[in-house]
């Protein structure tokens, strides 16, 4: 965006009769606003992926080996531990897609008090970012064995929730957990989209004899789908790569990538970084298709909007 | 040398005394651990302690039915995954903990009675966690190194780490003997449950952590 806008300036002094050709010191002074993003990419983002590639390759002993790539297709454990890692992201960025939208549709569009409003986006913006050991300790605090709704349950109505042998230490209840700060940015993100439908087009819609569901089908959602297809990538890159959260809830118990390449990293157990980082590179590749496929999506969602 | 301990809450009606109890009915969803086994090596502890009690002290085949026996744990869902560490003590979501002696007491301690625990050595399986020390061969003065670990083995000094609840290697000895301060003892387990604590060499340490972790998830799990 920066740079088409620079590109822009240059060209409209150009065309300006009195105009000489930008001297090498404006153009620097152009792109010095860059400065920080390009500061920022090159260390936050070029840097560690690199590092990643590079040590994916190391062995123990520091020397050069493919054993840690082979491992991450041959080793069962690590097989499992991505299919779980997809299941509950998949799961739980859809299940917080439709719910937070949904959510977000009746608090904006639903004719709900203005006040409601103000407290569902003060809420979602908290909860969006609860995420952690604190919100491990609150789900088990309050649903876990002894938790407070639990033992509540059990005094005041005799229920036992465990008698049909569930137990939040599960993927069902990892998932809940996740849904926590799921759905709150979901809602943050398509409120704002959800603003954006102008009531002249519904009633535009209407004047042309189309019903509520011509107004969804063929106005409404193709509208949204850029920003439905975006949040929702968001939120499964934001459940792919939790950790703190899963690891605080129930240790190693549930097998998710990020679990094992901590189990490679940390404690006095399991020490092979090449093969935490050969984790880390299959985890930025499964990000980069998804990141890839949204792009073609939104393109298609978008073309009409040009 | 400290050794595996568990830690006991009110919730309990009974304190569980050997590693066998723990499989009991009653234990449904009470016994946790205080650290993943794949990242903690007192988790891995853990495990070859219950094995050790279970092959009845023979430590080429603890490893192995420690797995069995924490796969029996898991399948009767006593086994809680979460880790247990004081706030979940405190809270009251691991009424049951495995954890090393020093830590156990600690926490105890710690909580100071909110809730009361009550720390149980295993009258099988006790394992002993040694810790080595050593002296650099290119030690500027080697021989001031020499009288500092004859400090720290003397009577005195072994009484230093007890204080701090670590078991210190002349303990039994020193029990025998009647050199602990009786408001210290007080204080520890019984000094009789040490008595057979199991010491591991550095080669069965090794080659026992490796199986555990390259086992847990495909026999306790069953993945």
């Amino acid at each position: 965006m920066g740079i088409t806008n620079k590109t822009l300036t240059a060209q409209s002094k150009g065309d300006a009769p009195t105009a000489r050709p930008p001297s090498k010191k404006t153009a620097v002074v152009n792109w010095l606003p860059l400065l920080p993003f390009f500061l920022f990419a090159a260390l936050f983002l070029f840097l560690p992926s690199i590092s990643i590639f590079v040590r994916s390759f190391e062995s123990v002993d520091g020397g050069f080996t493919f054993d840690n790539i082979i491992a991450l297709f041959t080793v069962q454990d690590f097989v499992n531990a991505y299919k779980t890692s997809l299941t509950i992201s998949v799961i739980t960025a859809l299940g917080g897609a439709v719910f937070g939208f949904l959510l977000a549709y009746a608090v904006i569009l639903g004719g709900l008090p203005k006040g409601l409003r103000t407290f569902m986006t003060t809420f979602s913006g908290v909860a969006s970012n609860f995420a952690g050991v604190p919100l491990a300790f609150a789900f088990i605090a309050t649903m876990g064995n002894a938790g407070l709704v639990t033992r509540w349950l059990e005094s005041a109505f005799e229920i036992d929730i465990h008698a049909g042998g569930f137990t939040i230490y599960s993927i069902t209840g990892l998932s809940i957990v996740y849904m926590y700060f799921q759905f709150p940015l979901m809602v943050l993100i398509m409120a704002p989209a959800l603003d954006g439908l102008h009531r002249e087009w519904n009633e535009a819609c209407a004047n042309l004899g189309g019903t509520n569901w011509h107004y969804w089908r063929y106005i409404a959602f193709p509208i949204l789908l850029p920003s439905l297809l975006g949040t929702t990538i968001l939120l499964f890159g934001n459940a792919f790569g939790a950790y703190a959260t899963a690891y605080a809830f129930s240790g190693s118990f549930i097998n998710l990538v990020p679990i094992l390449i901590g189990a490679q990293m940390q404690g006095d157990v399991l020490f092979n970084p090449g093969l935490g980082n050969a984790l880390a590179l299959g985890m930025v590749f499964i990000m980069g298709i998804s990141m890839i496929g949204y792009i073609t999506l939104q393109r298609r969602a978008a073309r009409w909007l040009r | 040398m400290p050794q595996l301990l568990q830690v006991r809450q009110q919730y309990l009606k009974n304190t569980p005394q050997d590693w066998e109890d723990l499989l009991k009915p009653e234990y449904k969803g009470k016994v946790a651990m205080a650290g993943d086994v794949l990242k903690s090596n007192q988790s891995v502890m853990t495990v070859f302690a219950s094995g050790l009690s279970r092959s009845g002290g023979d430590k080429t085949k603890a490893a192995e039915m420690g797995l069995q026996f924490w796969k029996e744990m898991n399948d009767a869902g006593n086994f809680i995954p979460v880790i247990a560490d004081q706030g979940k003590i405190a809270q009251g979501e691991t009424p049951i903990v495995l954890e090393w002696d020093y830590l156990a007491l600690a926490n105890r301690d710690g909580l100071a009675g909110n809730p009361e625990l009550e720390i149980v050595v295993p009258k099988t399986g006790v394992l002993a966690g040694p810790y080595a020390g050593g002296i650099s061969a290119y030690a500027p003065h080697p021989y001031a190194a020499r009288l500092w670990w004859e400090f720290v083995m003397s009577d005195e000094g072994q009484l230093i780490y007890l204080k701090g609840y670590a078991h210190p290697i002349r303990f039994n000895d020193m029990a025998a003997r009647g050199v602990i301060p009786a408001d210290l003892a007080a204080k520890l387990p019984p000094a009789e449950s040490y008595a057979n604590a199991v010491f591991l060499t550095v080669d069965e340490l090794q080659a026992s952590s490796a199986y555990i972790t390259e086992n847990w998830r495909k026999v306790v799990y069953g993945e």
